[in-house]
């Protein structure tokens, strides 16, 4: 159940990404549409981090190539925003919600130059987008895990980008800030910005997003969720690995066997 | 006091050297130490330090002299060959960053040892000197050594300040980093280039076995301090260079004492001192803030009593001695009267002959704590449905944190109740209207 469409403003061609040559995703194919907004679905160990990784060339690809807006990621970076799993950083880094948020405009600035005042209005106006204006000057330690999510949430809003990937920006929230991310993403969409959330909430997949995008290794489902979002797709993806599938796998890292052929 | 003069005013070149050298390799591996402390990676110092060995004996082996430009270009290839093959078998292999680095600090300083008896045992004169790396000689630093130390220092320096924002990007958030298009492998070769040229100069003073803390004290002594990254470097500068000029000179002062342990010594003494005094993270701040608490807990409770004495007996300015106070509740004696003169120093209470008796204040204030206490026993039963036998201990505690602005809430959100579960009345402060 994979429905492709026009104009995509992101393709994946023939993706596989090996961590010491086991593969984590196999021969991922899809496009998604514009200003739509996906729920990137699958049980633990998918590849739902992986896959946005790999779109943002965080982790390297063993095969295949992703376009965004028709064009390869290195060249359409300052238009596209990553944010990563809240527990992937130390919240007890000396820095404040601002600098935190000022790092949204470092794509823009460039190397060796400083957040200009401009940078740090353009921060001020994305930490009142997400309701955390009174905590700009808050050491990041002191925050709960919604509003370390509000304050990521915030240093992508200040990206001014057109596509976001986010790596779970509901796990670890109070029900209050889950409404309130939801809401934002909404909006960010209803403004034509794609918004691409790896989730793990079955229960409100229909409410929040539009497209389904259902991963275990191998893509199973991407399409509107009226289509993608099937009782018979979920067994499919949360069923279990295809076990020939994973022994194959497994066998790729013990014998050390290059993912494709490069002969 | 005579040496404290002639030390501090520097008229000595042989003191401006020593001091000179110690304070600039002090600020500069400190602050490239902040860095390498916030990714988490102080074991890398240390084994940088150990693998510069091999390369000095190699480029004496080489050179056959002891200029230090040809000494560092040395330690500075095997410094940074230990970090990329640290790097190359965390990621090529299955052994961990840990046990990388042990076995790469063993490998490279075992060679360096055998490097270096080999020279000794040479009989080749210009080696004397060289095994003072090992352990470091501040003393040695004079001269045209000083002039290129300087020079590195200076470079590490604007090194730091140039990369400023994007190291504290990769050591906050790689990944963020790499999604914008930031060069983050080339951005942590730099730190990793500015690290091992910190240990490079590092070592003539302090020797290979210290350099680690020279690297890693200062970051986490300043770290106690503060919150914000750019006064955590500055910080760190400060007590890098404070324990380079002492260390400098206690060694001036007892010739026999060497500079480099001393440095070492005093820096780690500023992180001890740190760890206890610091606000809000250091143990003494902690204990302080708890014994605050407590006594705050207890005068509270004290007030509370006087105040539920009265409601018994429906006088609220009766006169209490300590048994009739004890008798309500086993308060030890001791606390109890520093409690009470606490009190009675605090204007809430009144002493008259061994015994108290409530102010108006005192009494205002024994009755917020009562009503607190029945309030949280109704929240409790009311919207955590706890029975009402169990909630009078949580409500103990509970009565001596809520603020002003919950306890509003709370009587709002309960609609004022008149009594408990346990049905004692809940006073209310009657505001005069008008």
């Amino acid at each position: 159940m994979i429905v492709n469409v026009e104009d995509p403003v992101l393709e994946i061609h023939d993706l596989t990404v090996t961590y010491s040559k086991k593969p984590v995703l196999w021969g991922v194919d899809l496009t998604l549409p514009k200003g739509s907004l996906v729920g990137v679905i699958g049980p633990n160990g998918a590849g739902k981090s992986t896959l946005i990784k790999a779109i943002m060339e965080i982790v390297p690809l063993s095969s295949g190539w992703v376009e965004i807006l028709q064009k390869p990621i290195a060249e359409i970076r300052e238009r596209v925003s990553y944010v990563p799993q809240k527990e992937s950083v130390d919240w007890d880094f000396p820095a404040s919600v601002r600098d935190v948020v000022v790092m949204g405009r470092y794509a823009e600035l460039g190397l060796f130059k400083r957040p200009r005042k401009a940078d740090y209005e353009a921060a001020d106006y994305a930490l009142e987008q997400v309701n955390m204006q009174q905590y700009a000057n808050r050491q990041i330690s002191q925050l709960s895990g919604g509003q370390q999510q509000r304050v990521f949430l915030a240093r992508a809003l200040a990206q001014n980008a057109e596509i976001y990937f986010m790596d779970e920006p509901f796990a670890g929230v109070d029900a209050a800030t889950e409404k309130a991310i939801i809401n934002i993403l909404k909006a960010m969409s209803e403004e034509g910005k794609t918004v691409i959330v790896v989730h793990h909430d079955l229960q409100t997949v229909t409410q929040y997003f539009d497209w389904v995008v259902q991963l275990n290794t191998r893509l199973v489902a991407s399409g509107p969720i009226e289509q993608a979002f099937t009782q018979e797709l979920l067994q499919e993806t949360y069923g279990g690995k295809l076990s020939i599938l994973s022994e194959v796998g497994n066998l790729l890292k013990k014998q050390q066997f290059p993912t494709r052929d490069m002969t | 006091m005579e040496d404290l003069i002639t030390f501090f005013s520097f008229q000595n070149p042989n003191i401006r050297y020593v001091a000179g050298g110690s304070v600039l390799l002090a600020i500069s591996s400190a602050l490239v130490g902040c860095f390498t402390f916030l990714k988490k990676k102080a074991l890398v110092g240390d084994a940088v330090a150990h693998a510069v060995l091999p390369g000095i004996c190699l480029s004496f082996l080489i050179s056959g002299t002891k200029n230090p430009i040809y000494l560092i270009i040395g330690a500075f290839v095997t410094g940074w060959l230990s970090l990329v093959m640290i790097d190359f078998i965390t990621r090529k292999s299955k052994i961990k960053e840990d046990t990388a680095i042990g076995l790469i600090l063993s490998v490279f300083f075992g060679v360096g040892i055998l490097l270096l008896t080999m020279i000794q045992h040479s009989g080749n004169a210009a080696q004397s000197g060289l095994d003072s790396f090992l352990f470091g000689k501040a003393a040695a630093l004079v001269g045209q050594d000083l002039y290129i130390f300087s020079i590195i220092s200076v470079c590490l320096l604007l090194g730091v300040i140039l990369f400023y924002k994007e190291f504290a990007l990769i050591s906050f958030d790689e990944d963020f980093a790499k999604s914008i298009g930031f060069p983050v492998k080339r951005l942590e070769l730099a730190l990793t280039t500015l690290t091992v040229l910190a240990v490079v100069t590092g070592i003539q003073a302090v020797g290979v076995v210290l350099m680690a803390a020279m690297l890693i004290t200062p970051a986490a002594a300043a770290r106690f301090w503060t919150n914000k990254l750019s006064i955590m470097l500055v910080l760190a500068a400060v007590f890098g260079a404070f324990s380079g000029v002492s260390g400098a000179y206690i060694s001036y002062v007892a010739p026999s004492m060497p500079t480099g342990p001393w440095i070492v010594m005093i820096i780690s003494m500023i992180a001890i001192i740190s760890f206890f005094v610091a606000p809000e993270r250091g143990i003494l701040y902690k204990l302080i803030t708890q014994a605050k608490i407590k006594r705050r807990i207890l005068i509270e409770n004290i007030l509370k009593l006087f105040y539920q004495l009265g409601e018994l007996d429906k006088n609220f300015s009766a006169q209490r001695t300590i048994e009739q106070i004890q008798a309500k509740r086993p308060i030890k004696t001791a606390s109890l009267l520093s409690g009470l003169n606490i009190l009675s120093h605090q204007g809430f209470l009144k002493k008259q002959n061994n015994s108290w008796q409530l102010t108006d204040q005192g009494e205002k204030k024994g009755q917020r704590i009562v009503k607190l206490h029945r309030l949280w026993e109704v929240y409790l039963t009311k919207y955590l449905r706890i029975a009402p036998d169990h909630v009078h201990e949580d409500a103990d505690n509970i009565e001596h944190i809520l603020t002003p602005e919950l306890e509003s809430r709370l009587e709002a959100l309960l609609q004022y109740p008149t009594s408990d579960p346990h049905e004692s009345i809940i006073p209310y402060r009657n505001v005069i209207k008008s």
